[in-house]
This record gives C-alpha cells, structure tokens and sequence, in this order.
C-alpha cells in the first residue's frame, strides 16, 4: 500500500472507533512492528497472536507461554519477537517459523522487554525490583545496566543499587540504541552509554524529574519517539514530562533539564497506565489507568487535541501507535481497539486530473471542445499540452521513506513485512492421525496451560519435533525470589486477601480460574 | 416498433363511435373524392390530375376529414407547439392526412381496425409553405423567436436546421449576428440531415461552417485558415452552389412507409436515421462548392467538391449568441458574381413539387399492394 497516498494533511491524529481485534482469549498487551504491518498481541492465556495489520485477520498464533504474556517488542527487522510472561520467563520467536529460539528463565520477575532498536542480538529485561538487564542472544550472556547514583565526580563507575525503591528501574533504549534511559521509583533518569564493542556500559548522566523528593515521582515508564529526538517520562504524579534527547545527554552537572510539555489531566488528575509517541513523534497518546480514555497532545505545544473514549467501565491494559500511520491500538478488557482516522475516500489520488466535485457543477465546455485540428488555434494551448507528460520511473524499486530510519537512505532489505498465509486445508480429517491422541504421552500429565494453547490444529506435535529451544537461566544476584508478578499480583492477591483491588479487576479471576481448571 | 418515443405514441385506430362514422361519410361523399380511394388498380394514376401539388399552407381547408386522421390547423408560421425533437437516432416528419390516398372511405368507415397502427401511407409529408428555422430539427437548448428566424443559442454549441433542403443548384441565405455576449461563437454554414446538433456545425462528415472567431472554417472537426473572423453586427452570407445534373435520385422520400405516429394530436412520421450507412456511401460532388460573404464581400470558395446530399442552412451558436437567418427574397447584401443564384425563400414551393412527385411515385411503385389491414410496412 502506498502510504504517501494514505497520508492525510493537517490532521495526524486518529479520530474514532475503527473497529475491534478479538483474539478470543483476553488481550493483555499489544505491539506493532517497526513497519505496521504485523501487529504482535500477548494474551492471558500465554498465547501471542499476530495481526496482519492490512487485512485485521490472524497471520499466526504462538503458543509462546502458559502464564500471561506481560511484554512484547519486535527486532528491527521483524524477524524476531520477545516476549515475557509472568513465570518470569522470556522467550525469543522467530516469527516466520514460529520457533521458540531462545527461552531465558529470571528469578523474579519480568516487568518489561524490549529489543534494541539496531542490533538484532541484544534484548533489554526489566525484572522487577532490580536494575535491568541487556541479554545477548548469541551467546545467552547477560549484563546489569548501572543505574545507581553515579559518583560525586560524575565519571567514576556506578555503586550497585541498596535501597529497594532506587531497584524498581524501568528502563528504554533511546532512538537508535546508542543509550539506555533508566528511571527508579524516586524520580531520576540514569542515562546510560552503550559501546560498540565489547566493553561495559557506563551512565553518562543522571536527573531528576522533580525535585520534590517523594514517591509520587516514582517513574511508571520512559517511551522514545521513533523519530523527532524526543522522549517522555511517565511519572506517578500524574505528569507526562516531555524532554528532547539532545538537551538530557548535553546536561550540565548538577542541573535537571526542563522538560519539552508537561502532559496532565488537570480536570481529573488522571493516572496514566501507559503512554507513546506517534509514528512521526508529532503526538503523545496517553491512556487513563481508570477507564478507557485515551489523551492525544500535540507535542510542540502542548495542547490536548483529543480525547477517545470506550465504552464506560472499561479498563485500558494497554495502548500503541501505528509507527507509519495514524492509528492507535488500545486494549481494553481483553480486547484490542483500533482507533483511525475518518476513511475519506480519495480518488483524485490515483487520476491526478480527476476532480472531485462537493456540488454539481456545470461543465464550461471550451469553444474548442470538438476540433480535432485548429490552424488558427492559440500557441499557449500547445505548451500547456507539453506539460502533461511527466515520466514515471516504474523499473527503479523506491525505498519508502517512512520504512528508513532519518540516518539511512535503503530500506533493510531483510525485514520481514508480511507473513505468508497457508491456504486453508478444506478436510482437516485426512491429516488427522488417530494414533497421535491415544497413544500419546498422557493428557493428564501435561501442563494444563500448554493444552490450551496447543488447539486442535496438530502445532504442538509439530513443534516437538523440532530442534530443542536454547534455555538459559539467569542468575541475577540481589533479585528478590519469589515475588508475584504484579500483574497477577492483584487477581492472585484477591482470592487470598479478598481486597478492594480484588473488586476492582473482577476480569481477571475469572479467567484464571478457567485457566486452572 | 422499438421507436424513439414509447409504443403509446404510435398512431392507433381509437374505438369508433357511430355517429362520427356517419359524418365521416358524408363528409367524403360531399367532397367527390371517393374516386381517390375507389380502387387500388386505377387510384395510383386517379389522383395525379386533380391535385398535382399539395396544398401548401396545410390541411386546414380540407375539412371534409373529420375522421381519425383529422389534426388541429396550423397557420404558415406554426409549428405543433408541442412536439418530439430529432434526437437519439430518430427523426420526426411532420404529416398530415393525404387526400389522395387509397382507402381512405374504407379506413374512415370500417370499425374493426380499432387499436391497429394506422398506415404510414395514409398520410404524406407536411411541407412548411415557407423556409424558416425548423422547430423539432433543432437542439432543444436553442430557443427560437416567434418570427421563427431568430435563434438564441445555450451555454455550450448546439445547432439549428432550417426546414427545407437543397440539392441542386445555386443558393443563398444570409445572417446577422445580432447579439454576441462575452466568450460567445458562432458556425455558421451548411448542414445535411444528419450532422450532429448538439456539436459545432463542422465536427462530423455532414457539415460546412465559418466560426466567428478568426473567421476559421471547419469540416470534420479540422478548423483550416479561411477568414479574418467576423462580429455582432457582421451580416454573413452562406452561398452553395451544386451541379443541376446529378447521378443520384433527386427526388425526396415520401416516408409513407415509415411507421405513424401521432404525439399531442400531430401526426409524424417515424424514422430512424441511418448516419452510419450515411457516412460510408458519402462521396464528394464534383463541381460542388460552398462560399461565405461577410457583409456583401465574397471571402472565396470555402469548400469544394463537397459531398453530395441535402443541404440545410445551419447555425451554430456558442455561450448564448444571437443570430437572425434571412432565407430571402430581399437581401441586404445580394451575392455578386454568381448569376443564376436563388434566394432560399424560393424552395419552400418547388419542394412542395417535389415532395407530391415522391407521393405520386410511392403510390404508382405499390400499386395495388397497399391494403389496410396488411400493408404497415410494405416489402420493398
């Protein structure tokens, strides 16, 4: 699809309901490929599927855990999906084959994952209450980002974090992946250098958001923009803080940089679950934790432009924006919202001399209309005539521009856009092989979770025949053991505690109480 | 009959009421000519001597049939106000009830043809008693004055016809652009039947034209350098001139076989042009030319070696201009150097003539094959 023809002026945002994604299980959290073509949803029940974004039909399902998948990110090139689910498991996909290609095992766990934007190899983990953790995937080794408080002169290497409320650290690589942006629950932004090479990363520079020195600015999270330099940090003092990058790596010692816009509801003093850029960096989309309301500012002044609502009583889990076009997914009880734009249909696009006419209008026919030939015809005419011919260059195959990153001119040439559907098999019954379920290893003594995910499409014997997933584990020192994801933390804790937040996510219990069954 | 207008409007026997028969035929016999329609075998040749010519100025005097075929009078400048346009494939002749056709008593007395399409022969052509601009022969957008001579034109070209044709010898008619607003054009020229009005006269095969703008003239949509243009004010005359001596079959159709139709108490013939026939068996006439004079001065031969047919003086009119058509005898600008030249006015009369000699031949090549009841369409 040509996007410069999709591409409307002026409004950039999206504007209404375009529809719902059902993935029949609870949608949980969802993300797009660099591209926009596939888009990648974790769902309750452990299984990941993916979307073709063009046509909204199901490209493929991964039975990627048993537990919930809690994270997703995509690799540069689209080949690779990571995903984290709440056993503390992280599993690497390819996502043509749908091999599982790597399956790291943390012990605490894992709040976020995220792929590095350039390299293919490195994956960022944000366990919970330790500092984040970037993965090899070649050789499964694994190292801690520094993020404690950086030496009084500022250059010597930082102290391993001791306070519990300074481990809680999410974590972001930056635009093209030359730092990592850590923020811990008191409010400061470690930035961190990522070398080339082999040798240790080092913070560069430290900030905090506010100088008030509470828990209100704990930081929720850091998004970068995909492009326009800038990122936003999430705080709980209901504050979306907008910064350019530039100005944070060029701070002065000592100084806090003033962000860009501060974002908030001042009306309801909303708490944001989650918030993004748009694909140009143009908007921030913020959703509410307390219903499905999603915030669109305009970035360079702020201004809140529109607000989109769900149906009330809704919970949103989770919200991303379409990296080429103006779309905005969000998910909420379980189910995956597409928010567009108006399809205004645009045919003069494709037949450049075609007018499209609000009213009927009378057409002035031109004393000339019906002379094949005039000896006494105006010279201007003529000229006109030259200027109709424009030639189109139909062999070259032209990048698209909005596929290349602002430092390179090629699109990578190993991306992965689309995955190739299988025509649909009419009479599954002939496949079907009787030995298979009865004399297969015993029901019973599978794991309830991936019985599920298997379905009855034969995957699951397919996959064990082939080659073995790498498992590592990772031993993070200091990483508290044991803890409830807190995803889960608020269903789980429910049954035992019977608490208010039990109440307030009836959703949720319900399906993990099929799941157990 | 898969006409232009829709089945309703074919001219059909209505039920017959006794009392009108009886008038009928009284009528009939009062005015002596029952011989006309007294016998298939000699009625051919019956009718020649008493009325050579039509009756020019219409039927309104033969008031002795009051039968089906009887239509409302129409004075020398009229036109059936209402009235179906030549368009879509279609032409419409306007036709009154021929006196001297055969089985006219029987076709006014007999009660069983009620609802069956009435013969085409049982009527003949209406000929305009003078030369005019023709009302139906015309592009709808163009609205013609009273004085039938006056046209004013629409937004984009659409043509007029006048409503009688030449095919011999030397004629003249002549225009006044009375009126030209800004942007407008006029084609003036000369048009065949089937030269298409709702475009410029010039853009087919069937028409001769001079344009106002640069004074251009245009065949075939190719506009070659002519003339230095002419404006509001400029009186233009349009001159053809053809060989009296002719291969062709001079005569006009009489279109007695062409089926009836009656539309808002008029009868008309119904024909189906046959433009794409028309174009492949044109070839040009030797000797033909076609000249334009632009306020008595002779801008030279335009034309030659046009295509033989009948010609129609034709105007064209771009953006709403005004033209007013002068058929003669009195020009303001009389021809010079071409002696023999008549004015169209002359016409009106001599196609009478030649419209009665196309019913008379009709009439003597189907000798004894018309019949009432069979002979709508008559085999050739």
């Amino acid at each position: 699809m040509n996007i410069e023809l999709l591409e409307s002026f002026g409004q950039n945002y999206p504007e209404e309901n375009d529809g719902t994604l059902d993935c029949i299980t609870m949608a949980l959290t969802c993300a797009f490929n660099r591209f926009g073509t596939l888009l990648a949803v974790g769902c309750n029940d452990g299984r990941v599927v993916i979307w073709d974004f063009l046509t909204r039909g199901i490209a493929k399902i991964l039975s990627a855990h048993v537990h919930p998948v809690c994270s997703l990110s995509w690799s540069r090139s689209g080949a690779w999906l990571v995903s984290a689910s709440t056993d503390n498991s992280v599993s690497v996909w390819n996502v043509l084959s749908g091999e599982c290609d790597h399956k790291f095992r943390f012990p605490s766990p894992v709040l976020k994952v995220q792929f590095h934007p350039r390299r293919e190899h490195h994956v960022l983990v944000c366990p919970m209450k330790h500092p984040p953790v970037v993965v090899d995937l070649t050789d499964g080794s694994h190292a801690i980002v520094p993020t404690g408080t950086m030496g009084t002169a500022g250059t010597t290497g930082p102290t391993p974090a001791e306070d519990e409320s300074e481990a809680q650290v999410v974590a972001a690589y930056d635009q093209r992946g030359e730092h990592i942006f850590a923020g811990n629950a008191k409010g400061r932004v470690t930035v961190v250098a990522l070398p080339s090479d082999k040798a240790a990363m080092r913070a560069v520079t430290q900030f905090k958001v506010s100088q008030q020195v509470s828990s209100t600015t704990a930081i929720k999270s850091i998004e970068f923009a995909r492009k326009s330099g800038s990122f936003l940090v999430n705080t709980a003092d209901r504050v979306i803080r907008v910064y350019k990058t530039s100005d944070v790596l060029n701070l002065t010692e000592g100084k806090d940089p003033e962000p860009d816009q501060k974002l908030q509801d001042l009306v309801n003093k909303t708490m944001w679950k989650k918030c993004c850029f748009s694909g140009d960096g143009e908007y921030v989309c913020a959703g509410s934790a307390r219903q499905h309301a999603l915030y669109i500012w305009e970035k360079a002044t702020g201004t809140l432009m529109k607000i989109l609502h769900g149906l009330k009583g809704e919970l949103l889990a989770d919200v991303v924006w379409h990296p080429v076009r103006p779309i905005v997914a969000s998910i909420s009880q379980g189910v995956v919202t597409v928010w567009a734009q108006q399809q205004v249909e645009n045919w003069s696009a494709f037949a450049p001399d075609f007018k499209e006419l609000d009213e009927n209008v009378d057409y002035e026919e031109r004393e000339s209309e019906f002379d094949l030939e005039d000896e006494d015809k105006s010279v201007q005419l003529n000229e006109e005539e030259k200027d109709d011919d424009i030639e189109v260059d139909v062999a070259n195959n032209a990048p698209i521009p909005v596929f290349c990153s602002s430092d390179e001119d090629e699109e990578d040439p190993k991306s992965l856009l689309y995955l190739p559907s299988a025509p649909d098999i009419e009479e599954p019954e002939e496949h079907y092989v009787p030995g298979v379920d009865g004399s297969g290893p015993d029901p019973s003594l599978e794991s309830p979770g991936s019985k599920r995910g298997a379905g009855n499409d034969g995957k699951d014997t397919n996959q064990s025949k082939k080659k073995r997933t790498k498992t590592t584990e990772i031993n993070l020192t200091n990483a508290p053991k044991d803890e409830v994801h807190p995803m889960m933390a608020k269903s789980g804790g429910a049954k035992d505690k019977s608490g208010a937040a039990g109440k307030r996510t009836t959703g949720r219990p319900k399906a993990k109480d099929k799941k157990s069954k | 009959m898969s006409g232009g207008l829709p089945a309703e409007y074919l001219g059909r026997r209505g039920p017959k009421r006794k009392l009108e028969t009886e008038r009928a035929k009284a009528a009939a016999a009062a005015a002596g000519l029952l011989a006309a329609a007294s016998g298939g075998s000699s009625g051919g040749h019956g009718h020649t001597a008493g009325a050579g010519v039509h009756e020019t100025g219409g039927h309104n005097k033969s008031s002795h049939h009051k039968g089906e075929l009887s239509t409302p009078s129409l004075g020398t400048h009229q036109f059936p106000k209402e009235h179906p346009f030549n368009r879509d494939g279609y032409r419409y002749i306007l036709a009154e009830a021929d006196p001297h056709a055969p089985f006219r008593k029987e076709f006014d007395e007999s009660v069983d043809l009620a609802g069956k399409p009435i013969p085409g022969f049982l009527c003949r052509v209406l000929t305009p008693p003078i030369i005019l601009l023709a009302m139906h022969d015309r592009a709808p957008q163009i609205s013609i004055n009273d004085d039938r001579l006056t046209m004013t034109g629409y937004k984009f070209y659409c043509t007029v016809r006048a409503n009688h044709s030449v095919n011999q010898g030397c004629w003249y008619f002549e225009t006044k652009i009375l009126d030209f607003p800004d942007g407008a054009a006029t084609r003036i020229g000369w048009a065949q039947r089937y030269a298409n009005l709702q475009a410029p006269l010039g853009f087919d095969k069937f028409g001769y034209s001079v344009r106002s703008r640069k004074g251009t003239k245009f065949h075939e949509a190719i506009g070659r350098h002519y003339s230095s243009g002419y404006q509001a004010g400029d009186v233009i005359g349009c001159l053809i001139d053809m060989p009296e001596k002719q291969t062709r079959d001079l005569i006009p159709s009489s279109y007695k076989d062409k089926p009836l139709i009656k539309f808002k108490s008029h009868f008309y013939f119904e024909e189906k042009d046959g433009i794409k026939e028309a174009q492949k068996t044109l070839k040009p006439l030797p000797g033909a030319s076609i000249t334009f004079f632009k306020n008595g001065e002779s801008l030279g031969q335009a034309f030659t070696d046009i295509y033989e047919g009948d010609y129609f003086p034709a105007i064209s009119s771009f953006r709403c201009a005004k033209v007013k058509a002068n058929f003669g005898p009195k020009f303001k600008f009389p021809p010079k150097g071409h002696p023999g030249v008549r004015p169209l006015s002359a016409r009106a009369e001599a196609m009478a003539v030649e419209q009665s000699l196309a019913d008379m031949r009709f009439f003597a090549e189907k000798d004894g094959a018309l019949s009432l009841d069979t002979c709508m369409f008559p085999s050739p």
